[in-house]
This record gives C-alpha cells, sequence and structure tokens, in this order.
C-alpha cells in the first residue's frame, strides 16, 4: 500500500472530512466578519469619496460654471466620474439651468431620489448659485467591490482550509495513524514462538512516554508475556513430550521382553518351540524358492533325568543351560537352535549343501553333549540322542520332518541305550 | 571584417554623422534666416477675432490679420489660439509674437512694442438689461453718461470681466482702486462669459465693446430676446483704437515698422472696416461712421 493509499485511509478521509467541515465553518465566519468589515469600509470609502468630492471638486466646478467654460466643466464632470465611486454626473448650469454635462447618466439610474447638490460661486450676497450637480454613487461598485472581494476571500479560505486541512492530515498521519497502521501490522504478522523484534516505531525516543509510546510499551509488554508464557507452554509440552517417550520407550521394551518371552526359553535363552516354527516355515518357503536344502536335528538328552533326581533342578537348570552355550558355540549364526521341551532341543540348519556337513554338525553337537559339566562341586555328565531329518529328502513340511527326526532320535537313543548296555 | 576593424571604424563613422547632422541644421537655419516668421497669437475674442478651425478666422481683426500676412509675405506666419494670460508670459520672456488686438496700457507697453491703429471701435459701455436700467439711475449723469467710480461702489450692482482682458486704460484703473469687492468679480478666459453671467442673472452689468452683445446675440449665446441698454462711460472717448501689439524689442519694432507700413497703405478705410460693420447694427452703423469720419483713425498713428 502507498504512503498516499495510507495517508487517505479510511481514518484519513474521515479526519480529513472533519477538519474541512471544521475549518469550512471557521473559515465561513471569518470570511463573514472580514466582508462585513470591509464593507462598512467600503462604505465609509464611498462616502468620504463623496465627501471630498463635495469639498474639494464642487468649488471647482462652480467655478468654471461660472465661467461658462464648458471645456473645463466636462474635463471637471469627466475626473469625477472616473472616480470609482461615482457612477454618474448630472451638472446642470447656466441662466435657466439649461446647460448640462453629463457622464455616466442613463434614464435607468434613479436620479429622482439623488438630492442634486447647489454649485454657488462668490460668497456673501453676492453670492450666486451657477448651477447643480447630481452625484450618483457607485453602488454597483460597491457590490462589485464586496463580490470581488468574497471571491478572493472564499478563494483563498478554500486553498487555506485545504492546505491547513491536509497539513494536519499529514500531520496527524505522521504523528499517529502511520504508528497506528504499524502496530496493526504488528498485530497482525505476530506470530507466536517466531522470536519477532519487538514493536518499534519510527519516532524520537523523546516521545516514548506520549500515549503512543505508552500503547507501543503496553503492545511490547502484552508480546514479551506472551512469549514467555509461550515458552513455558512450550517447555511443558517438550517435558510431556519426554515423559511420553520415555513411557513408549519402557512400553516398547517391555512388548521386546514379552515377545522374547514368547519366542524363546527363559532358561537357556534358546528359541522356543513357536520361533522354530515360525523358522522352519520360513526356511522351508525359502528353501523351497531357491532350491535349497535343509536339515533339522532332533536332540534329547540322554540320562538327565537322575541329574534332576539327584541333584536337583537347579543343577539340571545349570546343565540345560551349560549345553545350551556350548550347542550354540558350534553352530553358525544363521543357524537355529531351539529348546522345545525338558531336554529335547532341535537344531534348524539351512543351505546344507552335502551331508558330510550335516554329519560333521551332529558329530560336535555330540561331543559337546558329552562333554562334563562342573556345577558347584560336582561334575555332571549327559549325552545326546540325535535324530537327522532333510528337506527335501525326507519330507516337505514342517511336521513331517519334525516326525522323521523325532523317529530318527528315538532310533538312535535306541540304539545308544542298546550299546550301553 | 575583424570585430576589431569594426571598431576602429567607429570614430570616422561618428564623425561623418555629426558632419551631416550640422549640415543639415546649417541649411534649416539658413533657410529661418532667408526667411523670419511671426507668431501670431490668437484669442476667442468675438468679433474681433473667432477662433476657427481656420486661423485667422473670420473676425474683423482676423480680416486686419489677413491683409497683413496678404502683404508680409517674406514672414513665415504661424498662427496659436492662446488667452491673453499666456500671451502677456510670452512676451514678458521675450518669446517673438504678436497679438493683433490688445489695447495700449501702461502695464503692456513694458512688454510690447505697438503698432500703429489697426482696428477702430466705439469705445467701451455699460451693457444691462434694459429691465435694470432704473437700478443705474442713480449713477447717470445729465448727458446720459454714467459716473463709472459711482457705479463701481455701489455694492447692489455688480459686474464681471475676463481675466487679463484690458478694457482700456480708464475702466482698468478705476478697477484697480477697487480690489478684492465681491461685486466685482472676475471670470475665465472666455470673453462672452460675463455676458452669459448677466444673463442668466448672476450679474448687472458689464463693461464691453457694443459690437460684443450683438455678435453673442445673433450667435445665441445670450438670448437674442434679452433687452439690452448701452450706456457711455463718462469720461471716456467716443472710440477706441486698437494696435497690434509684438514682443518688445528689435524684433518687435521691425514688424510693427512693417506693420505701420502696410497699414499706411492700405489707406484712411482700410478693407477689413467692411468687415467691421458687417458685425454692427444700424445704429451702431450709423455711429461708427460718424466717429470714423470725425476723427479719420487710419490717418494717423
Amino acid at each position: 500500500m502507498s504512503r498516499w493509499q495510507l495517508l487517505f485511509g479510511v481514518l484519513g478521509k474521515r479526519l480529513l472530512l472533519w477538519m474541512l467541515i471544521i475549518n469550512g465553518i471557521s473559515a465561513l465566519l471569518a470570511t463573514s466578519v472580514q466582508l462585513y468589515a470591509n464593507y462598512r469600509q467600503d462604505v465609509a470609502e464611498l462616502q468620504d469619496a463623496l465627501s471630498f468630492i463635495r469639498t474639494s471638486q464642487l468649488p471647482g466646478l462652480a467655478q468654471a460654471a461660472w465661467n461658462f467654460d464648458r471645456q473645463q466643466l466636462v474635463a471637471q464632470v469627466d475626473g469625477i466620474a472616473s472616480s470609482a465611486w461615482v457612477a454618474g454626473v448630472l451638472l446642470r448650469y447656466g441662466s435657466s439651468a439649461n446647460e448640462v454635462v453629463q457622464q455616466g447618466i442613463s434614464d435607468a439610474l434613479p436620479l429622482k431620489d439623488v438630492e442634486a447638490l447647489p454649485l454657488i460661486h462668490g460668497t456673501g450676497e453676492h453670492a450666486v448659485q451657477v448651477g447643480s450637480v447630481v452625484l450618483l454613487p457607485n453602488v454597483q461598485h460597491l457590490h462589485q467591490k464586496t463580490l470581488d472581494r468574497l471571491v478572493v476571500v472564499f478563494l483563498t479560505q478554500i486553498i487555506k482550509t485545504t492546505i491547513i486541512s491536509l497539513g494536519l492530515l499529514w500531520l496527524v498521519f505522521s504523528m499517529v495513524t502511520r504508528h497506528l497502521i504499524r502496530m496493526a501490522d504488528f498485530a497482525s504478522q505476530y506470530r507466536l514462538g517466531q522470536g519477532q523484534p519487538l514493536l518499534s516505531l519510527q519516532r524520537s525516543n523523546i516521545y516514548k512516554d506520549d500515549e503512543l509510546g505508552r500503547l507501543q510499551e503496553s503492545l511490547n509488554s502484552a508480546y514479551q508475556r506472551l512469549e514467555l508464557a509461550h515458552a513455558a507452554e512450550q517447555r511443558h509440552i517438550e517435558e510431556l513430550e519426554a515423559r511420553v517417550a520415555q513411557r513408549t520407550e519402557a512400553l516398547r521394551t517391555a512388548n521386546a521382553q514379552l515377545l522374547e518371552h514368547a519366542h524363546h526359553d527363559p532358561l537357556t535363552g534358546l528359541a522356543n518351540r513357536m520361533l522354530l516354527d515360525e523358522r522352519l516355515q520360513q526356511a522351508l518357503v525359502k528353501a523351497a524358492q531357491q532350491g535349497q536344502e535343509l536339515a533339522i536335528l532332533l536332540i534329547d538328552l540322554n540320562a538327565f533325568k537322575p541329574v534332576n533326581d539327584v541333584h536337583g533342578h537347579a543343577a539340571g537348570d545349570a546343565l540345560l543351560a551349560t549345553l545350551a552355550q556350548r550347542m550354540r558355540a558350534v553352530l553358525r549364526q544363521s543357524d537355529t537352535l531351539a529348546r522345545i521341551g525338558g531336554d529335547e532341543f532341535v537344531v534348524l540348519l539351512e543351505d546344507v549343501a552335502a551331508a558330510a556337513s550335516v554329519e560333521q554338525v551332529q558329530n560336535k553337537l555330540r561331543a559337546v553333549l558329552q562333554t562334563p559339566c562342573p556345577w558347584q562341586n560336582i561334575t555332571l555328565q549327559v549325552s545326546g540322542s540325535i535324530g537327522l531329518a532333510r528337506y527335501p529328502q525326507d519330507g516337505t513340511d514342517a511336521q513331517e520332518l519334525l516326525r522323521v527326526a523325532d523317529t530318527r532320535m528315538y532310533e538312535d537313543k535306541r540304539s545308544t541305550h542298546k550299546h550301553c548296555r | 571584417m575583424g570585430k576589431q576593424a569594426k571598431i576602429k571604424q567607429l570614430p570616422l563613422w561618428a564623425g561623418l554623422l555629426v558632419l551631416l547632422c550640422c549640415t543639415v541644421t546649417d541649411g534649416q537655419a539658413q533657410e529661418t534666416a532667408d526667411k523670419k516668421s511671426i507668431l501670431w497669437l490668437l484669442n476667442d475674442f468675438p468679433p474681433f477675432i473667432l477662433v476657427d478651425k481656420e486661423l485667422p478666422g473670420a473676425g474683423f481683426v482676423d480680416a486686419a490679420v489677413k491683409h497683413l500676412v496678404q502683404h508680409m509675405p517674406d514672414f513665415e506666419h504661424r498662427f496659436e489660439v492662446s488667452g491673453v494670460a499666456r500671451v502677456h508670459g510670452l512676451m514678458a520672456r521675450g518669446v517673438p509674437v504678436c497679438h493683433p488686438a490688445l489695447l495700449r496700457t501702461p502695464e503692456r507697453e513694458k512688454l510690447m512694442d505697438f503698432s500703429n491703429t489697426i482696428h477702430f471701435v466705439l469705445t467701451h459701455h455699460v451693457v444691462l438689461q434694459s429691465k435694470n436700467l432704473p437700478r443705474f439711475q442713480a449713477h447717470l449723469g445729465p448727458d446720459g453718461k454714467i459716473n463709472m467710480h459711482s457705479l463701481l461702489t455701489d455694492q447692489r450692482l455688480s459686474t464681471s470681466r475676463t481675466e487679463g482682458r484690458s478694457l482700456g486704460p480708464e475702466i482698468d484703473a478705476a478697477l484697480a482702486q477697487y480690489p478684492q469687492q465681491s461685486h466685482l468679480k472676475t471670470t475665465g478666459v472666455h470673453f462672452d462669459a460675463p455676458f452669459r453671467q448677466m444673463a442668466a442673472g448672476w450679474t448687472d452689468y458689464v463693461f464691453a465693446y457694443p459690437v460684443e452683445p450683438s455678435y453673442y446675440q445673433a450667435r445665441g449665446s445670450i438670448p437674442t430676446q434679452m433687452d439690452l441698454t448701452y450706456l457711455p462711460i463718462a469720461g471716456l472717448k467716443d472710440y477706441t483704437v486698437g494696435p497690434v501689439a509684438c514682443t518688445k524689442g528689435a524684433w518687435g519694432k521691425e514688424v510693427t515698422a512693417r506693420i505701420n507700413t502696410i497699414i499706411a497703405k492700405a489707406g484712411p478705410r482700410p478693407p477689413w472696416v467692411k468687415a467691421q460693420l458687417e458685425y454692427m447694427d444700424a445704429a451702431s452703423t450709423r455711429r461708427f461712421e460718424q466717429l470714423f469720419n470725425r476723427h479719420q483713425p487710419f490717418n494717423r498713428p
């Protein structure tokens, strides 16, 4: 918005209108008084002019009429008629006032209402009236002068009024309105927490204590309080968000733990039956898609029950945990070791290329299972029976493969028992 | 040509210009020297001098002037309308001018050289409206002539005369004895004004040549039906003679001498007398002829 548009904004127009009205009334009053005074002065001037003619010109006219000097009379009448205050002169002279010199006289002029001034020549008993003169005051000139003055004064007052009004408008705009607009812009553009600078007005500091300064200070104070409140609110929100995040993390951890508990054996940390089933299903899908082979080793500990019975469940649990660690140690990271029963474990070997490698894994497992485990002051020792099932040779689904592995594990167990006996 | 060369030639051109001016001036001066001029000053003094579109006009003194002009071809004659006061002023300053109808008075003798008589008229009378004659009876002598001093001291009877006009030595002297009298008024330069004032009833009488009122009545300046009485003045000659007056000095003497020669050659009854008679009524003509024949004014200085 340009400066002019700002200047003649809604408030500016209203202000200008009122200033014009007030100044106009003032000018009208001043003009009336001045015109009346001037009119009175003009009337006085008219009277002075006529009086001057009576006292100064009439003797000359009387002398010229006495001399029958028509040329002189004409010149003098012309001179009198040339006065702006005289509309016309009618001079009669001669023995029977039959000689007439006139200037500016027309039938339209009201001669009968105007007094004829006698022209007296001489003094004393020999004074004679040599003629008479009628002076018509130029009332038209008086009116025209008043009218001209009215026009001039009126135009002057209009110009003065306009200049004063525009000046006042500019002054008010400079002193007040533009600052109000600045404040309005500041308020409308204000955004919480944007770190906007304080409202500053383009005015000298010496005016800081006036109404605008106080308004500016109030706005800035309100702005600062709002900013402080906003900052406090932000801090509160951040605290709440932190607490929510903390709670969310705790929940996530709890969920992870729940998930862990749902898929792992709490004693050994190995995968439980549920996780094994999931991985086995995934492995089967993958093997089928990629044409790979996989193997399942079902392990059941031998002579574990006596450990529990003789040394207690603590010993049994320690043994299970130790064995789980040992088995885990000989397996690949990608292999899955799961505890699916009290002393039953399953190993899922994915992407096995040759039977020899499965055999090697079986042997390693047998070895670690037979390795004695020290527990407190005693040594615990068990062995393991292992049943192998291979995909796709022994089955294509999990159930089938586990059944085959279970069968072969029992075959191995029976073989081991028979061999031990 | 360079600017400096032009500047150098300036004195040459200036010199030529001055020489040319001097030559022209000398020529004019030579012409003036060859042909002297007379500036005739004429005031409206009917019927002696009539100021008209052409000067000199149709007055009987104008006729005399025309005669003089005709017989003075070696002079350049110029004419201007001028009041008597201006004539006096110019002559006092030595400006060479002439006036054809100024009476000889002691004051004028100091300023003017006068020619011999160029006009002869019935002398000044007291002119009044006949109806007022009874008011003048107290000032009339047994011979019907009026006592001028008695008249002038009568405050009830007023008169006026044109400023600067001489009414002859006797009347001038009498009036000079009563200055600042409200009943002895003066008027402006117009010679007809006193008659019109009397006609208006503002004054009671006028000192005038008898030939004047009849002229104004004929012209309508004063009512023709106004009956006038002409009272001769005791102590005045029956006639008045008037000369041509020129500025006093060698020039004036030369001109008046030349005029005297022409008047003398015009004979005892110069041709302009005929023009004078045209302005006179029968009674005045008779009286004029009587006096003219008796005094033969043009046969003597």
